[in-house]
C-alpha cells in the first residue's frame, strides 16, 4: 500500500532519473473469466422460457383483440401488392416481447457533455410493451459510468475544446471532399505523423468514423486465399470485413491461445481447405481489450508465436489505446512488448480522445497500399473540429502541450488509480467480476435479464448512469452490467456507486462469490510515474 | 413346482432343430467379436508425425502483408488552407470552388458555424458512446424528428458517417435468401452493402428500364415456379437518385410502378439529390411529382447539401425501427458528434428558409451544362438540372490512357484558378468500373460571372488537350 501511496503523489520525477516500468507480464497478471453455478444457468434459461411463453400467449391476446401495442405496420399499399414482411418471425418475436422490457434502459437521451456528471432528460413510455417516449421535460442529474470517457477528455471547456473551436471557425464544418481529393488540410497530415510518433509506427492513416477502419480496410489488406484467425467474442465491424474480403475465418476460443495455436497448426499443415494450397498469408485479428469481457488480449504470447508460425497480427485498440499502459500507448506498451512485432495497430478516437474516427498505424509499404486501396477513398474526409480534438488530447497524453505537461500523465494515472480501487473494492464484497485486473472496463455478471433491467432502473433513480448487456451482445445465461471508468471520477463517486450497487444487492443478490470473494490484486499498478517523452 | 429358467431354456434347445442353433450360435459369437474387437476409423489424411508437421510449419512462407509496389506513396498535395465554400484556397492560391460538393456552402455559413460553436460550448465534441449507450443527445432526437417532419416520413434515423448509411442499410434488409436488383452506376457503399449481405443481386444496365424490367420478369418465372422458395425470398430495387458516378437522375416513377407490380421494396440514395432536386429540395420525389411514401427507405448522406458529416434514413416507422437494432453502423459505432449534428440542423432549417438556394443552384447547373454539352471530343454523362457534371472522352481508348489526359486537363484547369478534380475509383474493388472522369461540381454560392469564367476555361483546356493529341 505505501507503494501506491507514493504513486499518487502529484510531484512526478524527473526526467534524468531512470525510468523503471515493471511489465505486466513480469507481474503475471490474472484475467478473471465469468463464473456461474449451474443451478443460477438453469434458473436464466427458466426465466427466458417464461418470457417465451409469455409472448406467445400475449401474441394471441393480440389476435383476439385483447392487448393494446404500438406495433409497427407497413403501408396499406404495401401489403396490398404482397410485399413480403421484412423481419423474420424470430427477429420480431424477439423484439415485440423480450427486449421491450429492457427496452428503457438502451439509448437514454443526455442533454449534457457525456462527461462524469451528466443530465439525462426523464421520459416515460404509455406501458412496458411500447416503444415510443415521451419526454416529461425533468432532467436527471446522474454520475456516468457508462461513457467511453476513459481519460476524461470529453468536456466543453478547457484546451481541446478550444482549440475545436478554432478549426472549425478556420476550415469550416465539414470538408465536402474526399482525402485524397480537395479535402486535406495540413491538420490530417500532422495528426497523423503525431499517431504515428505516439506508438512508434513508421506512418498512420486516419479515418472519419471507426467502424469503417476496420470494415473498409481488412478487404484491402486480405483477399482470396488468405486466413483470418479472429478471436470468438471481436467486434462486429471485423466480422463486416471479413465478410467483404472474401477471406475464410477461422475462430478460436476467447483469448485462448492453446486453441488459438492448435488451429493455426491445423491451418498451416493442412492448407486451404479444398485444393490443400499453402494459404498466401494468415493474418491474427485481436482486440486489446474486449469491450463486453474487460479481458486484455496476451501481446507476448501472440509475438512469440508469431516467430515461429509467421503470421501477421492486426490489434484492434479501440478501448485500449490512452486507457493502458505507462505513458498511455495500449496495451502493447502495458505488456512491454515492441511495437514492431504488431503488423498493424489500428484503433478508434471516441474512447479515450473524446471524439470520432479511427487510425491505423503501421509501416509505411502498408500505409500507402491502404491509402491506395480502402474503401473510405470514397467517403468523406475527417471534419476539422473533431481532427482538431484528438490533436490537442493527444499532445496533451505526450505531454507536449507546454500549458499542460503533466496533464497526460496525471489522467492516466488517476485512471490506474480508478480501476485498482473501484475493482478490490467490488472483489472484496463477493461480485463476480471479469476482465484482466488492471482494466478499465469492469463487467459485473448478473445472470439474470430481469436483475439487470431492475438494476439499471434502481441505479438510474438514485443518480448513476450504467450500461447492461443481455442477449444477443452477450450469451444467454450472462447478462451483465459494465461499468467503464474514467479518469474524470473522483473517490466519492466511485464510493457513491459502490454504495448503490451494494442497495441494489440487497435487493436482487448477485454477489454469487460472497462466500468466496476474488482476492484482492497482488500487485501495484504495473508502472512507477516518470515524466517521459 | 416353482419356475426353473434353465430347464425350461434346456427345454427349448432340445426341441429346437439343430440349423436354428448352429445358426444362432454364430450370430452370438458374431455379436461378442464385434463387440471386443478394436473400433476402426477412416483415415483423412495420411497421418504426419511430429517432427513431418515442424517441418511443414518451418517451411511455410506467407506473402508480404501488401504487395510490393513500385508507384511512389499517394501522396496528396493539395493541402486546403481556408473555408471552401464560393472559393477555395489549396496550397495558399485561391480558385474557384468547383471540386468540393457542398452544394450550398453550408459548410461555411456564418450562422452554421455559430450554431457548431454553441454545440461544441454545450456537448463537448464527441458523443463517447454508441446510441444504445449514453451516447444519444438530444440533439440527435431532435434532428430525427425534424428531418422526418421536413420529408413527410414517419421517423429518421441519424448515422455517424455518410458511407456506412447506406451500406449499413442495406446489409439490415436484405440477407441470404434475398434477392437485389441493383443499378450498375451504383456507388461504392451501396455494391458494398450488397455484397456483405450475401443476398443474390442482379445488376441492371444503367438507367435502362426495359433491362431491370426483363430481369424483373425472369425472377417472377422462377417464382411462379418455385412458389414455396418464393415466398421467403424478399426482393429490393435499389437505386441512387442522383448518381455519384454519372450525374444522371434515376427514372423514379417506372421504378415505383415496377415496385408495386413485382412487390419489391425500394431503397434510394439520395445522398446527391437531398436539398438539390425539387422546388424545395426534397429530392427525387418532389422533381417527379411522386409521393415520398411509395420508397421504403431513403438514405442520405449529409456532407454533401448539409455541409456536415454523418448520414441519415427515412422512412415509415415499420422499415426504419428494424435499423435500430440490425443497422450495424449504428448499433457498434460510437454516435455523431453533437455540433456537427446542430450544424447540419441549422443547415436545414436555412434551406428549408430559403428556396432561392435551389433555384439558384438549378440555374447555375442549366447554364454550365449550356454551355459545356456542345464541346467537340467529350460526352457530358449528367442531366442538364445536375449539379454534379462528369466530363467522359467521346472516343476512349485505355482506362490508364484517358484517366492521365482527363488528369493533365484537371491539372491545367486548376492552374488557371478553378479548382476541378477527377472522380476517385478503387480499381479493383469496383465490380463495374466506370470510365475515368473529369468532375465539375457546381453549387449555389457561384455568380453567373464565375459560370461563364469556368466554362470559358474548361472549354479552352479541353480544345487544347484534345487538339494536341
Amino acid at each position: 500500500m505505501e507503494k501506491v501511496r507514493s504513486n499518487s503523489n502529484p510531484n512526478v520525477k524527473k526526467s534524468n532519473e531512470p525510468i523503471k516500468i515493471v511489465k505486466a507480464e513480469e507481474l503475471k497478471i490474472r484475467q478473471l473469466k465469468m463464473r456461474s453455478n449451474y443451478y443460477t444457468m438453469f434458473m436464466t434459461l427458466l426465466n427466458f422460457f417464461l418470457v417465451f411463453a409469455a409472448g406467445h400467449f400475449r401474441d394471441f391476446l393480440r389476435l383476439l383483440g385483447y392487448l393494446k401495442c404500438d406495433t409497427k405496420f407497413d403501408s396499406k399499399k404495401n401489403i396490398a401488392a404482397k410485399i413480403q414482411p421484412i423481419v423474420d418471425g424470430f427477429t420480431a418475436f424477439y423484439i415485440r416481447h423480450i427486449a421491450i422490457y429492457a427496452h428503457d434502459t438502451m439509448c437514454r437521451p443526455l442533454c449534457s457533455t457525456p462527461s462524469a456528471e451528466i443530465e439525462i432528460c426523464e421520459r416515460k413510455r404509455q406501458t412496458q410493451f411500447h416503444s415510443t417516449y415521451k419526454q416529461t421535460g425533468r432532467i436527471l442529474k446522474s454520475l456516468n459510468f457508462a461513457s467511453y470517457n476513459y481519460l476524461g477528455f470529453a468536456q466543453n471547456r478547457g484546451p481541446c475544446a478550444e482549440a475545436s473551436k478554432s478549426a472549425v471557425e478556420k476550415y469550416g464544418i465539414g470538408m465536402g471532399s474526399t482525402r485524397s481529393e480537395v479535402g486535406s488540410i495540413q491538420l490530417h497530415t500532422d495528426l497523423e505523423n503525431l499517431i504515428a510518433e505516439f506508438l512508434g509506427k513508421e506512418d498512420a492513416i486516419t479515418f472519419g468514423m471507426g467502424f469503417i477502419t476496420n470494415a473498409g480496410n481488412i478487404p484491402a489488406i486480405l483477399g482470396k486465399g488468405c486466413l483470418l484467425m479472429s478471436d470468438e467474442l471481436n467486434h462486429a465491424s471485423i466480422i463486416l470485413g471479413s465478410k467483404l474480403g472474401g477471406v475464410k475465418v477461422q475462430t478460436f476460443n476467447h483469448n485462448d491461445m492453446v486453441d488459438f495455436e492448435k488451429k493455426l497448426r491445423k491451418a498451416v499443415i493442412e492448407g486451404q481447405p479444398k485444393t490443400r494450397r499453402p494459404w498466401k498469408k494468415i493474418i491474427v485479428i485481436v482486440e486489446g481489450i474486449y469491450s463486453m469481457e474487460g479481458t486484455i488480449s496476451y501481446i507476448p504470447s501472440l509475438i512469440a508465436l508469431k516467430q515461429k508460425y509467421k503470421f501477421y497480427i492486426w490489434l484492434d485498440e479501440a478501448h485500449s489505446i490512452g486507457a493502458m499502459g505507462p505513458t498511455g500507448r495500449g496495451v502493447v506498451e502495458y505488456w512491454g512488448s515492441d511495437a514492431n512485432e504488431i503488423d498493424i495497430m489500428m484503433g478508434t478516437f471516441s474512447k479515450s480522445f473524446g471524439a470520432h474516427g479511427g487510425y491505423i498505424a503501421s509501416t509505411k509499404a502498408v500505409v500507402s497500399h491502404i491509402r491506395r486501396q480502402t474503401h473510405t477513398n470514397y467517403a468523406s474526409a475527417m471534419t476539422p473540429g473533431v481532427a482538431m480534438q484528438i490533436y490537442s488530447s493527444l499532445r496533451i497524453i505526450m505531454g507536449r502541450d507546454d500549458r499542460y505537461p503533466n496533464d497526460g500523465q496525471r489522467r492516466i494515472r488517476q485512471l490506474a488509480e480508478n480501476t485498482r480501487y473501484f475493482r478490490t473494492e467490488l472483489y472484496k464484497r463477493g461480485y463476480v467480476v471479469a476482465g484482466g485486473d488492471h482494466s478499465p472496463v469492469v463487467p459485473v455478471l448478473l445472470n439474470y435479464p430481469g436483475k439487470v433491467t431492475i438494476a439499471s432502473r434502481y441505479m438510474l433513480l438514485n443518480g448513476i448512469a450504467i450500461t447492461i448487456a443481455a442477449l444477443p451482445a452477450v450469451p444467454i445465461t450472462e447478462s451483465r452490467i459494465r461499468f467503464c471508468l474514467s479518469a474524470s471520477h473522483t473517490r466519492e463517486m466511485l464510493d457513491y456507486c459502490i454504495e448503490k450497487l451494494d442497495e441494489v444487492n440487497s435487493i436482487l443478490s448477485f454477489n454469487y462469490f460472497s462466500k468466496n470473494p476474488i482476492p484482492p490484486m497482488p500487485y501495484p499498478p504495473p508502472f512507477e510515474i516518470v515524466q517521459k517523452c | 413346482m416353482a419356475f426353473n429358467p434353465f430347464i425350461y431354456v434346456a427345454g427349448l434347445v432340445m426341441e429346437a432343430p439343430l440349423y436354428h442353433l448352429v445358426l444362432e450360435g454364430l450370430l452370438v459369437i458374431w455379436i461378442f467379436q464385434l463387440l471386443f474387437s478394436k473400433s476402426y476409423y477412416i483415415r483423412k489424411r495420411p497421418g504426419l508425425s511430429a517432427k513431418e508437421e515442424e517441418e511443414l510449419i518451418a517451411e511455410w512462407t506467407p506473402e508480404p502483408l501488401v504487395p510490393p509496389c513500385d508507384d511512389p506513396p499517394p501522396e496528396n498535395n493539395n493541402i486546403v488552407d481556408k473555408i471552401a465554400t464560393r472559393t477555395i484556397s489549396i496550397n495558399g492560391e485561391e480558385r474557384l470552388n468547383l471540386a468540393t460538393t457542398s452544394f450550398h456552402g453550408m459548410n461555411g455559413d456564418k450562422s452554421c458555424i455559430e450554431t457548431a460553436l454553441s454545440a461544441i460550448d454545450k456537448y463537448g465534441v464527441g458523443a463517447c458512446g454508441p446510441r444504445a449507450f449514453y451516447g444519444t443527445i438530444d440533439i440527435h432526437l431532435e434532428f430525427e424528428k425534424r428531418i422526418a417532419a421536413h420529408m413527410g416520413a414517419e421517423i429518421a434515423i441519424l448515422y455517424s458517417y455518410g458511407f456506412s448509411t447506406v451500406s449499413s442499410s442495406i446489409n439490415c434488409y436484405c440477407k441470404r435468401m434475398d434477392i437485389v436488383f441493383c443499378d450498375e452506376g451504383a456507388n461504392l457503399a451501396i455494391k458494398k452493402g450488397i455484397e456483405a449481405s450475401r443476398s443474390k443481386v442482379r445488376y441492371f444496365k444503367h438507367n435502362d428500364t426495359d433491362d431491370l424490367n426483363t430481369l424483373l420478369e425472369e425472377h417472377a418465372r422462377w417464382e411462379r415456379k418455385n412458389s414455396r422458395q418464393a415466398k421467403v425470398t424478399k426482393k429490393f430495387l435499389v437505386a441512387e437518385g442522383l448518381y455519384n458516378y454519372y450525374g444522371d437522375i434515376c427514372p423514379l416513377k417506372e421504378l415505383i410502378a415496377f415496385k408495386y407490380k413485382y412487390g419489391a421494396r425500394l431503397i434510394i440514395d439520395e445522398s446527391y439529390s437531398f436539398g438539390v432536386l425539387g422546388e424545395t429540395g426534397r429530392g427525387v420525389a418532389e422533381y417527379f411529382g411522386a409521393d415520398n411514401s411509395d420508397i421504403d427507405v431513403v438514405t442520405v448522406s449529409m456532407d454533401h447539401a448539409l455541409g456536415s458529416n454523418g448520414g441519415f434514413a427515412y422512412g415509415t416507422a415499420y422499415m426504419i425501427e428494424i435499423q435500430r437494432l440490425g443497422g450495424l453502423g449504428y448499433c457498434f459505432s460510437a454516435a455523431l458528434p453533437p455540433y456537427l449534428t446542430a450544424s447540419a440542423l441549422k443547415a436545414l432549417e436555412l434551406i428549408d428558409e430559403n428556396p432561392k438556394l435551389i433555384s439558384r443552384l438549378k440555374e447555375n447547373s442549366n447554364y454550365l451544362y449550356d454551355q459545356l454539352w456542345s464541346l467537340d471530343g467529350i460526352k457530358l454523362s449528367n442531366h442538364r438540372d445536375s449539379p454534379v457534371f462528369h466530363l467522359r472522352l467521346m472516343a476512349p481508348t485505355t482506362w490508364g490512357q484517358d484517366f492521365a489526359l482527363l488528369q493533365r486537363a484537371a491539372e491545367r484547369i486548376n492552374a488557371r484558378g478553378v479548382a476541378v478534380t477527377m472522380t476517385t475509383y478503387v480499381r479493383s474493388e469496383e465490380l463495374i468500373l466506370p470510365e475515368p472522369s473529369l468532375r465539375i461540381v457546381v453549387n449555389s454560392c457561384l455568380t453567373r460571372e464565375d459560370i461563364t469564367r469556368v466554362s470559358g476555361v474548361v472549354s479552352e483546356v479541353v480544345t487544347e488537350m484534345l487538339d494536341a493529341k
